[in-house]
């Protein structure tokens, strides 16, 4: 089987393929759902059509039969849609997306390796069927369409031998375009190999080494030459510093030397700072590669739910590190389908309470300072903070003395915590309670935040605050004994220097009293059995107050040496699993600084505090 | 762990052959970077050997299993070190020796440092000399990171399996790291 791949440029075209076809298919998906709102868009369709054209075609070139057969079968049914013979009805377009499912599953199949569950026979069958039912409808209506019907038919076939046909000649002539997008999936070098596999390497024959798809960025021309540009000025400070430092011989007086040299070492340094920012430049990804995707999703789920929906997009070109992108899909799928499941209402009680039976779930991307803010709003009933009250006590998340003391603010957040759900029923779409957990914690993985608005009847707003990269951090360094730590500036909120007097104990658990407010802390020094160091000064020491939603939490720590920028590394595979550290990074010095995961660390505690009886409400009462 | 055994396992003969090829041996021949530990001999695959270097200064990582002295900075990559001594069972050496080394090893695209008291030579082992299908007794209860034993003429060498040494497996790391 791989054979027919082991050449380096078939490969290539693979993976080409690959990514150009997911890229299609999730654009078809946007587009379906508009063709269900504008059945009659007719340029609309041409457009589909041509897409889903030129994904048949690629792969036939490439000699994918699988998805060719469903994509001719998909085709057909397109291109009644198309001429008018059929209306976009919700029913047609949901076979149409099953196809198109179908099709991603196929495409997922070659990328992996591993085969997938698809019955593209069923599938083929309910094309055909509804093809079939076009036509009659088109019989009963036009009395002379028995030809025309036909034609459709034959032609997608002998369309696609020809397309076939036509891709092996392309090789030689690339002059009489077909659909353009298929030219672009067969790039040059193809054209050229005499061995065009004709025959087709099934699905899974030629397995892709698995992620290896979203290991390529795509990068604009204009953002490369820019580094390229900063690292010719990178050069050049070099050499200049090359030659100070070989006129050393102090001829000259050393007083100018000295300014030569701090002259060329600023240059340096805003080169440097400058290539940084180009460089975070060309991994920045638009965020409407992760938002393309909801306009379909949320089409599914209105459907299922029987509600109405109607989904606003603004700032899709929003750019984020590609890293952040990956991470913050899942969350973001997270809180639409809980904006739809538990936010917004059904249609009539809607309507009872004077609203449009539409809702609307509205996604906004921004950015604001150094971090980018993705808003997601419904107008649904908003978060009844009583009864989030109510159920965390009944789960025993809080002590009920303590939800007495609780902001409302405080009380909404609790949605966050492990285990957490308000539904009365577990749906397949929300309610099992594990959603808002894994919300917060990917979040905080890629150093971010989320915090909920609500306002009763009028909806609610989750608000997600993400770094523009999450590679470099600003962090506070400090030391404990002879051991030194980074903690990420975002989540500092002070520092105070205290002498050790000042910590006082409450039930047990060490606190401090910083402007009239009881704030818990940990000893970073007993929880990383930090070896004694040379103890210069043990009777002062600093406390980092650090918070995460609403939590607050004092680390003590001996001494805060300095604030860097940081580039976080990762410990490998073996040092992955540990709880509190986010990674690791190398100061100028070239040692190994290990940076701590605030957010672990917060939960850590809490679980522990949970646990044990006594002063379980410490922590959720940090701030009032 | 997955890729562990379908990429290691059955990758095995291919790579013998390579390395046979390479030195002119049959493809019965496996080539090792042998090592002492405690008195022992013991040799990972030469294949999996990036470079040996002198100790450097190591950063501790709390919450490590306990056989991970902690992480350092090799050329501005962040990689475990991972005392064998400690993996194995063996008292930790009191004072670093001018003979320590840390052998770098790379499966897989996962780096890790090993610290070994001594590094021997590359030795070559025919196949038929290494016992695989033996109760090892240590090797069971640690997650078979022993690949087997060799007989050579005047000694027993341990060759060690790489691959899992450095993604050792999570039950043992409960195991030890408790």
């Amino acid at each position: 089987m791989s054979e027919t791949f082991d050449n380096e440029e078939m490969k290539e075209i693979l993976q080409d393929f690959l990514a150009e076809a997911e890229e299609m298919l999730e654009g078809l998906d946007t587009f379906f759902v508009q063709l269900e709102a504008n059945p009659e868009d007719r340029t609309l369709l041409n457009e589909i059509f041509r897409t889903a054209h030129s994904i048949k075609g690629s792969a036939g070139f490439i000699g994918l039969t699988r998805v060719v057969d469903v994509a001719h079968h998909a085709e057909n049914v397109l291109n009644q849609l198309r001429q008018g013979q059929m209306r976009a009805d919700p029913v047609v377009i949901d076979i149409i997306l099953e196809s198109m499912d179908a099709l991603k599953l196929l495409i997922q199949e070659v990328k992996t390796g591993k085969p997938e569950e698809i019955d593209i026979e069923s599938l083929n069958q309910k094309l055909d069927l509804l093809l079939q039912w076009g036509e009659d409808v088109q019989t009963e209506s036009v009395a002379s369409h028995g030809v025309a019907s036909e034609g459709t038919e034959t032609s997608g076939e002998s369309e696609s031998q020809e397309l076939q046909e036509f891709l092996v000649e392309d090789a030689e002539e690339s002059s009489e375009a077909p659909p353009a997008p298929a030219t672009r999936a067969s790039p040059a070098p193809a054209a050229r190999g005499e061995v065009v596999p004709s025959a087709a390497p099934e699905a899974g024959g030629a397995p892709v080494p698995a992620g290896e798809g979203d290991q390529t960025i795509r990068v604009e021309t204009s953002r490369l030459d820019n580094v390229m540009n900063l690292v010719g000025e990178l050069v050049l400070g070099r050499n200049r510093l090359v030659k100070l430092s070989s006129e050393h011989a102090g001829e000259e007086d050393p007083e100018r030397q000295m300014k030569e040299i701090s002259e060329a070492v600023a240059q340096l340094s805003r080169v440097t700072t400058d290539l940084q920012l180009a460089v975070i430049k060309t991994r920045m990804q638009p965020i409407r590669k992760v938002l393309g995707k909801f306009p379909r999703m949320v089409r599914d789920l209105s459907r299922k739910m029987g509600k109405e929906v109607r989904l606003e997009l603004s700032g899709e070109e929003t750019e984020l590190d590609k890293s952040v992108i990956e991470e913050i899909g899942d969350p973001l799928v997270h809180i639409i389908r809980n904006a739809i499941d538990h936010g917004l209402e059904d249609p009539e009680e809607r309507v009872r309470s004077g609203k449009p039976a539409e809702g609307v779930v509205r996604i906004s991307a921004y950015q604001e300072g150094n971090s980018i803010v993705i808003e997601v709003s419904d107008d649904g009933k908003g978060i009844d903070v009583a009864r989030v009250r109510d159920k965390a006590v009944e789960r025993k998340l809080i002590q009920p003395a303590d939800a007495e003391r609780m902001s409302e603010t405080e009380l909404v957040n609790l949605i966050f915590l492990p285990g957490f759900s308000t539904a009365e029923k577990v749906t397949d779409v929300s309610g099992r309670g594990v959603g808002m957990d894994v919300v917060r914690t990917n979040i905080n993985k890629i150093n971010g935040s989320v915090d909920i608005r609500t306002a009763m009847g009028a909806g609610s707003t989750f608000v997600i605050r993400l770094p523009l990269t999450i590679a470099i951090i600003q962090a506070l360094m400090v030391t404990i004994g002879s051991e030194v730590y980074a903690i990420p500036l975002q989540s500092v909120v002070e520092t105070v220097k205290i002498t050790r007097e000042d910590i006082r104990t409450l039930s047990g658990s060490d606190v401090l009293n910083l402007r009239n407010q009881v704030l818990p802390l940990l000893r970073l020094r007993d929880e990383f059995k930090t070896p004694p160091g040379d103890q210069d000064d043990t009777r002062k020491c600093y406390v980092v107050v650090v918070q995460l939603g609403s939590r607050l939490l004092g680390l003590i720590v001996d001494r805060l040496p300095y604030q860097e920028e940081v580039v976080i590394k990762s410990m490998g595979s073996l040092l992955s699993g540990i709880r509190g550290m986010a990674g690791a990074t190398i100061t100028g010095d070239g040692k190994v600084v290990l940076i701590l995961d605030v957010g672990e660390i917060l939960q850590d505690i809490q679980l522990r505090q949970n646990q044990s009886v006594s002063p379980a409400g410490i922590l959720s009462n940090g701030k009032g | 762990m997955d890729w562990l055994d379908k990429g290691t396992l059955p990758a095995e003969p291919e790579r013998h052959e390579m390395v046979g090829g390479l030195a002119d041996f049959g493809s019965d021949v496996l080539q090792m970077v042998s090592f002492r530990l405690s008195g022992e001999d013991y040799a990972v695959d030469v294949m999996s050997v990036q470079e040996i270097n002198r100790l450097s200064d190591v950063t501790r990582v709390p919450r490590a299993p306990h056989f991970v002295d902690g992480v350092i900075n090799l050329r501005g990559k962040i990689l475990p070190v991972i005392n064998l001594r400690k993996l194995l069972g063996f008292p930790p050496m009191t004072e670093v020796t001018e003979e320590m080394r840390m052998i770098v090893v790379n499966t897989e695209g996962n780096l890790a440092g090993l610290t070994v008291d001594e590094v021997n030579q590359v030795i070559r082992i025919p196949v038929e000399k290494v016992e695989t299908e033996q109760d090892f007794g240590i090797a069971n209860k640690l997650g078979d990171v022993i690949r087997g034993v060799a007989h050579l003429e005047d000694r027993l060498v341990t060759l060690l399996d790489i691959g899992k040494l450095v993604t050792v497996s999570p039950a043992l790391r409960e195991h030890q790291g408790a």
